[in-house]
């Protein structure tokens, strides 16, 4: 069992994925730690975010770098998606949902055994996105992961 | 600092601001479906407690009953493993 880090930044709307991990058939990554942020100019802009299971992994989005914590471990098994998708993501059942101001940073630290756990189906995930939002801004995410 | 907190957490939470103090809260998970909410001190949200798995669910309807999320994680592996096994999805 190794831990990844990954991170992606893009911009926030309506129903736009920020960072999508699938596992496979093989494994079941599991989110223990993420950071939601803006490097944008600061400013009063609101936004939703919703996490929830995906099962289909839709098209486009920029391919992310998982990297090891730890860096004898073997590469990650789970592959990350960052946005803005072609298509998006087809999402299942919701996880979280949180509002947050642009200027604020948000953090989630999973205690052992809260982590959300991947479903070990081809092109089945878990995913980040901004479901609605008062402006634009940049959205810098960083997930880590183990798996 | 402004804490919200509860025992057995799933998960810590905070969010830092510029102009003001930091937050944390505590965050309880559906024992059915990992949703994970926030802990809000009065908040009035109605959720519930399954005695089998001894801990909170959401509230929704599909999590009266009690099915405890990793079995719920692996029917849908087996489904989708029936699924490609009579062809159904592609392998």
């Amino acid at each position: 069992m190794g831990r990844y880090g990954t991170e992606h930044q893009t911009a926030a709307g309506t129903n736009l994925t920020v960072l999508m991990l699938v596992g496979g058939a093989t494994v079941r990554p599991k989110w223990y730690d993420f950071i939601i942020g803006s490097d944008a100019s600061p400013a009063d802009v609101a936004t939703e975010f919703s996490l929830a299971r995906t099962t289909a992994v839709g098209t486009g989005g920029t391919a992310l770098t998982e990297e090891p914590l730890d860096p004898i471990t073997v590469a990650a098994t789970g592959a990350g998606t960052g946005g803005t998708f072609a298509a998006e993501p087809t999402y299942g059942n919701r996880l979280m949902n949180l509002a947050l101001n642009q200027r604020a940073t948000f953090r989630w630290v999973a205690a052992p055994g809260g982590e959300f756990i991947t479903v070990a189906t081809a092109a089945n995930g878990i995913a980040c996105r901004s479901i609605a939002s008062g402006g634009t801004p940049n959205i810098n995410m960083t997930l880590y992961f183990e798996e | 600092m402004y804490r919200h907190t509860v025992r057995r957490a799933k998960a810590w939470a905070s969010w830092s601001y510029p102009d003001r103090r930091m937050e944390e809260r505590d965050c309880l998970q559906c024992v059915h479906c990992q949703y994970t909410w926030f802990v809000e001190l009065g908040s009035g949200k109605e959720r519930g407690w399954c005695t089998g798995c001894n801990g909170p669910t959401c509230g929704a309807k599909e999590c009266y009953i009690c099915v405890p999320f990793m079995k719920r994680i692996e029917e849908w592996e087996n489904a989708e493993r029936f699924a490609a096994a009579v062809g159904l999805v592609p392998k």
